[in-house]
């Protein structure tokens, strides 16, 4: 017995030799301008955390003699406010900083919330199977036939609007696919030879689980994590779009692009700015996204 | 496949039920009924009156039961804001609702099929390439944002079309255009892909070497195969749409049960909101068998698979 367990002792799953050098590779497969994209990713990442010191003024100081200023460029156009100050005198280049900062920090906390949740059904309803796997499945397949702005409408009216509210909300929506790309990878790999060879030497759940499983589907959560991410920013934005986010006169993007609508008119600007600085966000993620499943080579469904 | 239409149907009615029940037993979760039934300030006796009137007092399973009854019956109680019959007030948004569906369904149809098309033939050409990159740039673009860039073009600035309301067929076109825009970039990508696949398979090759010309063998062999996954992302985008519907409504101000339901859920009116996302999630579950069983009905190899 103990000849048959050296025999079968597990290959160390590959990923832990080439983690080292994952990024170099992933890096290699990208072209000049995915290239150039991560680094503005970065570069906006950076400069939404340090959004308080960037900042060239507290976003919700009204200054109601210099209200609806246009951006630098545009007739009437305060030097001082880079892109103009809105219908109570804030500064837009402020307050969209801030925003920015708030929206990335929600649909980060939000997607390590859908992240966590869906891996872990995921990877109970495929591994352990059963009768409670099912019933996760069959959560999973009644919620990818709702629409998330209905649960999300429901769950706000119920509970209020409040961040906590909102994070919790964003969390819920996505979550279906981790579980649902999870399960179907773990009931892959749970047949593939390394697997069942830990198995058959006596390797206890927990240990398969983490050492052996977990390191083979990552790279689908990764890809799964990005391109739900961009999904989730928007989720957010049309959430305080309808007022129904955060409170004022904290402001996400969203909310910015929802409070401007009454000014389009006369000064489009204060919902321009914050919707453009959304589509470029936005859209940065989705390329982020295609590149990440093309470089990691992962078929989704 | 009878057997899986069979089991989708079963799943569907599954679904509706787990939306009904957790729909009763959210808005309960918020605390007492009474307090957001009855308006406030009414004095303690008729308070009490209209509870028991009500069946508040009643224990939950009963409450719940009434609620089922109201619902085959069409007695969902009445609006808080409006004070009348919950279905009377969507019986009348209804229309606004399905007439933009309608328009938006066949823009994207009319106009992502024949693009997808285009792209297809144009692989490699700068006229292909636009086509896809204006797809990304539609499935990128978050509703509201592309709702509001409309209004300042169309509404602001050129004066051609009006920014709000329901009322002429003119006031569709710009919430038609919004909704429609993410399932057109869809359909293009998806139609593109599924005829670049089937313009590489053997059966196309047989077409052309026995000198068909090329419009029947793009027309009649190639567009007849490369309907069936256009099909199934028609059915999966549905339901999208119908959450963007509630967005886009809201921010056109269509009077239909999207604008309704956002409105339901700020000002907490339950009643309203309970029927809106039971309607929603009706008009969802409903659309996406129906392009089940269009798919079974499209594929010959589903029909040999059912004899």
């Amino acid at each position: 017995m103990t000849e048959l367990t050296v025999a079968f002792a597990p290959p160390r799953a590959s990923t832990h030799k080439g983690k080292p050098n994952l990024f170099k590779t992933l890096w290699s497969r990208a072209n000049l301008f995915t290239r150039a994209n991560l680094c503005l990713f970065a570069l906006v990442l950076i400069v939404a955390a340090l959004a308080q010191w960037i900042a060239p003024f507290d976003p919700d100081a009204q200054k109601l003699l210099a209200r609806l200023k246009p951006p630098v460029g545009f007739g009437g156009a305060n030097p001082t406010y880079l892109l103009g100050t809105d219908q109570l005198g804030r500064d837009m280049l402020s307050r969209s900083l801030h925003g920015l900062r708030l929206t990335l920090a929600i649909a980060l906390i939000g997607s390590m919330i859908s992240l966590v949740l869906g891996t872990t059904l995921g990877i109970i309803a495929g591994y352990a199977r059963g009768w409670f796997g099912g019933v996760i499945m069959a959560v999973v397949d009644i919620q990818l036939a709702i629409p998330f702005t209905l649960i999300a409408l429901v769950v706000i009216a119920v509970f209020g609007n409040s961040l906590p509210v909102l994070i919790v909300t964003i969390g819920l929506a996505g979550w279906e696919v981790y579980a649902r790309v999870v399960r179907a990878q773990v009931l892959a790999v749970s047949r593939m030879p390394f697997v069942e060879a830990a198995v058959a030497a006596g390797a206890p759940h927990g240990r398969i689980l983490v050492k052996h499983i977990l390191p083979n589907i990552a790279s689908p959560i990764i890809v799964v994590w990005t391109m739900t991410f961009s999904a989730l920013i928007l989720a957010e934005s049309s959430l305080s779009f309808l007022g129904l986010g955060v409170q004022p006169p904290t402001a996400t993007l969203g909310s910015m692009v929802g409070l401007g609508r009454d000014y389009l008119a006369s000064s489009p600007w204060i919902a321009l700015v914050p919707a453009c600085a959304i589509m470029f966000v936005s859209l940065q993620v989705l390329l982020i996204g295609d590149w990440l499943r093309d470089a990691l080579d992962i078929r989704l469904k | 496949m009878l057997d899986q239409l069979a089991r989708r149907t079963l799943g569907a009615i599954a679904t509706l039920g787990v939306v009904i029940a957790a729909v009763f037993f959210a808005t309960r979760l918020s605390g007492n009924a009474a307090d957001y039934l009855l308006p406030p300030g009414i004095d303690m006796q008729t308070k009490q009156l209209m509870i028991s009137q009500m069946g508040l007092d009643q224990p939950l399973l009963n409450q719940f039961l009434h609620y089922l009854q109201g619902l085959f019956t069409g007695d969902m109680g009445n609006g808080l804001y409006e004070r009348r019959p919950v279905i009377a007030i969507y019986a009348e948004r209804l229309p606004n609702t399905l007439t933009l569906f309608a328009y938006a369904l066949t823009l994207a149809v009319a106009l992502g099929l024949p693009l997808g098309l285009a792209a297809a033939l144009n692989r490699g050409n700068a006229f292909g390439a636009a086509i896809m990159s204006l797809a990304f740039v539609g499935y990128a673009t978050p509703n509201f944002v592309l709702a509001i860039i409309m209004i300042l073009i169309f509404s602001f600035n050129l004066h051609w079309l009006p920014s709000s309301g329901s009322m002429t067929p003119i006031h569709f076109l710009m919430p038609a255009i919004v909704l429609a825009a993410p399932m057109l970039a869809e359909i293009i990508r998806f139609s593109r892909n599924a005829l670049l696949d089937v313009l590489g398979q053997d059966y196309l090759r047989t077409a052309r070497a026995k000198g068909l010309p090329e419009h029947l063998v793009v027309g009649k062999h190639a567009l007849r195969n490369a309907a069936i996954p256009v099909v199934t992302i028609l059915g999966l985008q549905v339901a999208g749409m119908v959450g963007r519907v509630v967005i886009v409504e809201s921010v056109f101000a269509t009077k239909g049960i999207g604008d309704l339901v956002v409105y339901s859920a700020i000002g907490r009116d339950y009643p309203v909101l309970q029927f809106g996302v039971i309607l929603i999630a009706l008009i969802v579950v409903t659309s996406s068998l129906i392009v089940d069983y269009a798919y079974a009905a499209l594929d010959p190899r589903v029909k040999v698979a059912a004899s």
